[in-house]
């Protein structure tokens, strides 16, 4: 038996050394390959990227010239993705979407999954460049901690593509909305609900998320926009969020010393749906009060249309932000003339908006 | 020949030694209760306690591998996986909630017996195989899920069993303590034990005097899936929804729970009470953070050192020996 046991996992081991990486490859159709015999690709021409503009997403979108000469440029080379994690709807709609375009386009692009752990983002960094990416298309987690890892990549050449703020694209683009932006946005959402539901004034949780430096940012945007339109709102604190079960947790607990919190402005809708379920278990009227999320999630939209308490959510377009990715990199290795940082849209989404 | 305050202070430190994380615990309880006038309301206890619900539930299982000396760092990967098994199942297929809970269970009864088959049969370190298997599930659970959550109307036939009620007590806290009552006389009152306790203090001696050591193992393993089907179950309902990440939050607690209980890395001593006072408490320390009202940026330096000093008192107990 023991030996029978054995000689199955060797089996299987050795199966699984025969299989290729874990990381989701998509090669290029055949026909997209060329027909003559390999050659050295072309040294890329060098990109000029424009600072004195804010660019938008039909900036991004290339040429078949340009197709044809990232293509060329990138030979057997590939583009790496980093998102932030594949666990959350948001930051895997961005990858999967990224890859369904370079699909699109021919090219081959990887993700590779950092779980949410900025050390991990330096290996898979590290990966990347080893296994001939030239560019690297990245939801930073942490700036400080990848700009080693990111400027040695540039300084072989490997081109960066940022989709979660810009200070990181350092030889390349940044696509993103501001976490700023996306805080505000939420903080106005839920100030105007504030503001024509609850007549002004209301006791608000912020949900947060400290491990991440980013999304504080967005926090502390939500208290700000959310104070400057309903500033007789009080704010009694922020509350561990990020995820369902924490933002459920923190919301029971919550709800424990400020049993009269009719508002919730969530750092995402994953957070939000926790503090959702804690608040109808607490038994609170759904005509007031309100919960607001950032990523527009599709089940977040199922309940803003339902029409309860999840008040709105910010469209933050991860689908457009990864076609945009790979966009940006075609733009790059084609030697393109493109703005260095360009602006994905921020959509406020309300019951109004859906419909 | 010792002075009375000597002999004093001993008592003391014995008494400490030996009630370690449970005095911290009455401390913080006390501090909590002087200091709020909400933490000692039954609406609080019972927020506390259901919290502590699927953590405590799904402790029993981590405390019986690490009473046998071994140690399932699996078990939170199990929890999601099952979880996210029983919601598509409900949401995906419509499959009876009744069916896609029984099959939850036994996906983790599953993982939990072909762990106790690695760890016995070809000889890997628990730790290192159900690392392993924790890596698989979560990447099966990513795989499945492609990220996305999974929620429907269905999951609200599971909404009773981490948001009912029966009477005035939460159902997920009668759950519990069910469990606990079951598992203590298993533990206490049963040659299975009795065989647990005996392996984890000598597993070789256990072993010459006719108990099958793997067999335990492996049925130790198979439990504790059976108990992380079940806790997966229960976050699905708690949630009202899957995600891949549903598991990650548990790692932690689980096993700061059961080691701050009192169970011996080197296996074979521990009381299964314990491990309910300590999950319990951990529940409190977070509870307590926010009625408190301490920030959240500084509220990780809080219950890390509540922690500390819990464990550092409750070590002395074996300083002495």
């Amino acid at each position: 038996m023991k030996k029978l046991v054995v000689f199955i996992l060797l089996l299987a081991l050795l199966t699984g050394c025969a299989q290729p990486p874990a990381a989701a490859t998509v090669a290029p159709p055949p026909t997209a390959q060329p027909t003559q015999a390999p050659t050295t690709p072309p040294q890329p021409p060098k990109p000029t990227l424009l600072t004195d503009k804010l660019g938008e997403a039909k900036d991004l979108v290339p040429t078949d010239a340009e197709v044809a000469t990232a293509k060329a440029v990138l030979g057997t080379g590939k583009i790496g993705i980093i998102p932030c994690t594949m666990g959350s709807e948001y930051h895997s709609t961005v990858a999967n979407s990224a890859v369904a375009r370079a699909k699109e386009l021919g090219i081959t692009a990887e993700i590779s999954d950092p779980q949410a752990k900025a050390e991990a983002q330096i290996s898979a960094i590290e990966n990347f460049v080893s296994a001939g990416a030239k560019v690297i298309m990245i939801c930073v987690l942490d700036p400080a901690v990848v700009k080693p890892a990111l400027q040695a990549a540039v300084d072989k050449g490997v081109f960066i593509v940022q989709t979660s703020g810009r200070e990181s694209a350092i030889n390349g683009i940044g696509i993103s909305i501001e976490d700023a932006d996306l805080g505000c946005a939420a903080g106005e959402l839920a100030g105007d609900a504030i503001n024509t539901i609850l007549g002004g004034k209301a006791t608000v949780a912020i949900l947060d998320y400290p491990d991440l430096p980013n999304v504080v940012i967005r926090a502390d945007n939500i208290e700000k926009c959310l104070k400057e339109k309903a500033p007789n709102a009080n704010i009694v604190g922020r509350f561990k969020g990020g995820t369902t079960d924490f933002g459920q947790t923190s919301m029971e607990n919550a709800l424990q010393a400020y049993p009269d919190i009719d508002v919730v402005a969530s750092i995402n809708d994953a957070g939000a749906y926790g503090a959702l379920t804690a608040l109808e278990a607490a038994k609170k009227d759904q005509a007031k009060t309100i919960i607001v999320g950032i990523d527009a999630e599709a089940h977040a939209r199922d309940l803003i249309k339902a029409g309860g308490m999840y008040y709105g959510t910010v469209d933050t377009n991860p689908s457009e932000t990864g076609v945009m990715g790979i966009n940006a990199a075609v733009k790059l290795l084609a030697g393109a003339t493109v703005p260095k940082d360009i602006k994905v849209a921020v959509v406020k989404i309300t019951k109004d908006t859906l419909k | 020949m010792p002075s009375q305050a000597k002999i004093n202070f001993q008592k003391i430190v014995e008494i400490i030694g030996e009630n370690g994380f449970i005095l911290i615990f009455i401390i913080w309880v006390v501090l909590l209760s002087s200091t709020t006038s909400t933490f000692l309301n039954s609406n609080n206890i019972f927020t506390v306690l259901r919290q502590a619900a699927i953590v405590s539930i799904i402790a029993i299982g981590e405390m019986l591998i690490m009473l046998l000396g071994g140690m399932d760092v699996s078990l939170a990967a199990v929890l999601g996986f099952s979880g996210i098994i029983a919601a598509s199942l409900m949401v995906n297929y419509n499959v009876p909630p009744e069916l896609a809970g029984l099959v939850c269970i036994l996906i983790g009864g599953l993982i939990g017996f072909i762990n106790g088959i690695l760890v016995t049969i070809v000889r890997i370190n628990a730790v290192i195989a159900t690392l392993g298997m924790m890596n698989v599930l979560n990447g099966m659970a990513l795989a499945y899920t492609q990220g996305k959550t999974i929620v429907g109307p269905q999951l609200d036939q599971i909404a009773f069993l981490s948001r009912g009620y029966i009477g005035a007590i939460p159902f997920p806290v009668i759950l519990m303590f069910v469990f606990y009552i079951v598992f203590y006389i298993i533990l206490n009152k049963t040659v299975f034990g009795a065989h647990i306790y005996a392996i984890g203090n000598n597993d070789k001696a256990s072993w010459l005097a006719g108990i099958k050591v793997d067999r335990m193992k492996i049925l130790a393993f198979t439990v504790a899936g059976f108990l992380a089907g079940f806790s997966g179950l229960l976050q699905a309902s708690r949630q009202g929804s899957a995600t891949s990440s549903m598991g990650n939050e548990f790692l932690f607690p689980i096993l700061t729970g059961v080691i701050l209980g009192g169970i011996s890395l080197s296996g074979g001593r521990g009381r299964i009470q314990n491990t309910l006072i300590a999950c319990i408490f951990l529940m409190t320390i977070t509870n307590g953070m926010v009625l408190l009202g301490i920030s959240l940026y500084v509220q990780g330096i809080v219950s890390g050192l509540i922690l500390i000093v819990a464990l550092s008192l409750d070590r002395l107990r074996y300083r002495r020996r």
